[in-house]
């Protein structure tokens, strides 16, 4: 049945073909005794005898018309149809040089025998010039057409409405390696990305759907770099008259170029971002090689130098966390030194990227020995390796790793570029946070230091304060003890003050009482020496004279220390008046002169001045003279000579007496004009003195603002000097 | 004959003058303070007082102030005192005593040559 419903179509077809083009003719072709026989047209067209056509020529004859460039094709094209085939259908030109080709088709079927081998064939000749103009002119303008759509850069292809693509223009093959022959389905699926693949079908079945045009960018095929590259996609509807949808016809521009230099300046960006905004730079770097993923890079990682000189990951992002938790197993099981010759370690060593552009599946087997290592890398698919140095202060301590693999792309020149910026941007942060580092632990250390100096400053401040406390507490104590003592020593000196005085008191008191009782006694004894009792032997006037002068003594020696005590007390009335010095003299010498008598010496009065007044208390001055004299007479022996001198200096004064007696001893020197004092020589005791006379005298010269000295006579003997301020003269 | 009255607190020398003074024939009354000197005034007018200044009761000085505003004609009043400055001899002076004896300094001869003295008289 279906051989019948084939035959039918070609009929109609036929006659279709038939009933558009001109028929030239039938003919009838015997094959075993190749005979052709044909009608009048067919003969004329392939310019032979119509007549001999009629009864029949051998095929040749008719081949001769052909145009000789398809000659050799309709040979082949009758030869492959009797081997095979029922149906005979030869395009082919007919004419020779100074015609005009026609195109004509042979039509027809073949009856095959027994055997199968073909008996005969009958069928049709149409000139089908005219369509054949149509179509070649068609051809051309579709030649033109095509053309024009290899030659624009765009890659184009059309499709029916039901979303098959029937055209691809040369573009598209050259970019994809795939040409409309082999674009089915899954093949159609390795085009996109995967990534985009859905993304993509989505979008172009809901175009189909709903007729709306479509403009998106994805990741197309591209067979020479076999990698996959940015295009903008766009498809159109093209609508007939009636506005239904008829075909699409859709474009692709390639902007992979763009598309990467623009992730690459925005990623460029948010690096700087990232470096700018935080100084914590561990994490900025793991947010910078994140961020690269996955448009600048499938893998990304940062490696620094610790402090050990050991090469630290910081940080390794890629898309799929299962991958980066392989990787850190790889770098534990294979961790890099220094010392490798590539690689990381030769970056920071070199300070100069390294940039493998393709590594191929070989290149990965031959250098890498270790199995595992080997197979791990494999396993990552890894296109293309960008390693750039990452400098503090010019001096490498790292470098960012950029990998491409699952992406299907290879680094070029700007994507080296691209990493060198990035490192080199993250040297100048780590640079900056080094300084800044540094700068800010500086400050801090000064700080520290000006706390410790400022704690140290307080410590001694608040020594000094304590030791000024205790210097203060230790003077307030020194003061209040000085206070005390000087309280203590007044009081004592009051207390001796006291007690002085009331020892002189004492003393006035005592000699006072003894007074009375010394005074009885001269009256008692003298009554009796002086003959108010009557005669007495002489025996017992001597006796009686001997007590009386003891009485006498005892007397003298009493009212001298009431003299004393009186004077220390300062209880000396001076009543001053004029008295004549001379006058005085002369007076005491007389007076003293039994004195002097008694012991053969003579005493004598020399004045050198014209007016010996001064205004003294007479009777003091008087006993004060009266005591030299007799002092001078008391310590010199018999027979000496005292010379008695008055002399006037500039505002006093003087008085010598110069004796020739016993004289002052060195030792007694200092204690002249103490009481009790007494000399120390056999004549001292004869004396019997009191030794308070000097103690007074020099008291009473005080008193009168005048002196009394002494100094050794020139062989022998004592002069005492008494000098007196002369009287102001108004 | 002379009376003279001695005025003198301490029994050893009042009877000590007393018996020097009656010696030369004097009739002599004692008075032991200022006090005793003034009633034995009342009732007898003396020559001669000898007068002791320091003396309990009523001293030398006190007994002038009363005495000697309404001192009779012929009394002398001699002080015979221990005293040789003092104030007390100034007030005595003041009150209008003229002459002074030092008693420690004066024997029975000087005492009566004194008194004599005073007295006008001569042996």
């Amino acid at each position: 049945m279906s051989e019948q419903s084939e035959e039918t179509r070609l009929t109609e077809a036929q006659l279709k073909e038939a009933l558009s083009n001109e028929l030239v003719g039938s003919w009838l072709w015997n094959i075993q005794k190749n005979k052709v026989v044909t009608d009048e047209r067919i003969a004329q067209a392939f310019n032979v005898s119509p007549t001999k056509a009629l009864k029949g020529l051998p095929l040749s004859t008719f081949l001769k018309a052909i145009y000789l460039d398809d000659r050799q094709r309709v040979e082949k094209e009758i030869q492959s149809s009797l081997k095979r085939g029922k149906k005979l259908r030869i395009e082919c030109r007919i004419g020779g040089p100074g015609k005009t080709h026609r195109w004509v088709v042979a039509r027809g079927s073949i009856e095959r025998d027994k055997a199968s081998l073909p008996i005969t064939a009958k069928g049709v000749i149409i000139d089908i010039t005219d369509r054949k103009e149509i179509e070649m002119a068609l051809s051309e303008s579709e030649s033109r057409l095509r053309f024009m759509a290899d030659t624009v850069p765009q890659l184009l292809w059309t499709s029916d409405t039901e979303g098959n693509i029937d055209y691809y223009n040369k573009r598209w093959k050259d970019f994809t390696g795939l040409s409309l022959g082999n674009v089915e389905r899954d093949r159609r699926s390795k085009l996109l990305h995967p990534d985009e693949r859905e993304k993509v079908e989505k979008t172009w079945n809901h175009s189909i759907k709903t007729g709306k045009p479509y403009e998106m960018e994805y990741r197309l095929y591209h067979a020479d770099s076999d990698s996959y590259l940015w295009v903008i996609g766009r498809a159109v509807p093209y609508r007939n008259k009636a506005g239904k949808i008829i075909k699409w016809y859709g474009t692709a521009t390639e902007i992979d170029e763009q598309k990467r230099s623009a992730n690459i300046q925005r990623y460029l960006a948010n690096v700087s971002k990232e470096l700018a905004s935080s100084m914590d730079y561990e994490t900025t770097l793991r947010k910078i090689s994140q961020l690269c993923i996955p448009e600048v890079a499938d893998w990304c990682s940062v490696e620094l130098l610790n402090d050990d000189n050991e090469i630290e990951q910081v940080s390794v992002a890629h898309i799929d966390p299962k991958k980066v938790s392989l990787a850190k197993e790889y770098r534990e099981y294979n961790p890099p030194t220094i010392d490798q010759p590539t690689g990381v370690p030769a970056v920071i060593r070199t300070g100069k990227s390294e940039f493998y552009p393709v590594i191929s599946e070989e290149l990965i087997r031959t250098s890498i020995a270790d199995k595992k290592v080997r197979d791990f890398m494999l396993g990552l698919h890894i296109r293309s390796i960008i390693i750039a140095p990452i400098k503090a202060q010019d001096k490498p301590i790292g470098a960012i790793t950029f990998v491409s693999s699952e992406s299907g792309r290879y680094y070029t020149q700007a994507d080296l570029t691209m990493a060198e910026d990035v490192a080199s941007r993250i040297s100048l942060s780590l640079t900056n946070v080094r300084l800044f580092n540094e700068s800010m632990q500086e400050l801090t250390r000064r700080r520290q230091l000006e706390k410790e100096l400022l704690l140290e400053k307080q410590r001694l401040e608040s020594r000094v304060k304590e030791r000024t406390e205790q210097l203060q507490a230790t003077n307030a104590g020194l003061r209040e003890e000085i206070i005390k003592r000087q309280k203590i020593e007044k009081e004592r000196i009051d207390d001796l003050i006291e007690l002085n005085r009331s020892k002189d008191e004492f003393i006035s008191l005592a000699s006072h009482q003894l007074r009375t009782p010394a005074t009885g006694v001269k009256q008692y004894v003298g009554m009796v020496l002086e003959g108010f009792m009557g005669k007495i032997e002489p025996a017992k006037r001597t006796i009686l004279e001997k007590a009386y002068e003891s009485n006498e003594r005892q007397l003298r020696i009493v009212n001298d220390l009431l003299k004393v005590a009186q004077v220390d007390a300062g209880k000396v009335m001076l009543k001053k008046s004029n008295v004549d010095l001379k006058q005085l003299l002369e007076d005491v010498i007389r007076e003293q002169a039994s004195n002097y008598k008694e012991k053969s010496q003579t005493i004598t009065l020399t004045n050198k001045v014209d007016d010996a007044t001064v205004v003294v208390d007479p009777s003091s001055i008087r006993m004060v003279v009266e005591n030299i004299i007799d002092n001078a007479s008391k310590y010199s022996e018999e027979h000496s000579k005292t010379t008695v001198t008055v002399r006037e200096k500039a505002d006093a004064i003087c008085i010598d007496v110069a004796d020739q007696g016993v004289g002052v001893s060195e030792t007694e020197n200092s204690k002249l004009f103490e009481k009790f004092s007494r000399l120390d020589n056999p004549l001292s005791t004869k004396v019997g003195g009191t030794g308070l006379g000097l103690y007074w005298a020099k008291k009473i010269m005080t008193l009168h603002d005048g002196t009394i000295t002494y100094r050794a006579n020139r062989k022998k003997g004592t002069v005492f000097t008494i000098c007196l301020p002369k009287p102001v003269k108004v | 004959m002379h009376k003279i009255l001695i005025v003198e607190d301490e029994d050893i020398l009042r009877e000590a003058y007393y018996a020097t003074l009656s010696s030369q024939g004097y009739q002599c009354d004692v008075a032991e303070n200022g006090k005793v000197a003034l009633e034995k005034c009342q009732t007898t007018t003396y020559d001669l007082i000898l007068l002791d200044l320091m003396m309990p009761v009523m001293s030398g000085v006190k007994f002038l102030e009363k005495f000697m505003p309404n001192v009779p004609d012929g009394t002398e009043v001699v002080v015979l005192s221990n005293l040789s400055s003092g104030v007390e001899l100034e007030q005595a002076m003041d009150l209008g005593v003229y002459r002074c004896l030092l008693k420690s300094d004066v024997s029975p001869k000087e005492l009566v040559a004194a008194v004599r003295n005073e007295l006008g008289d001569e042996g």
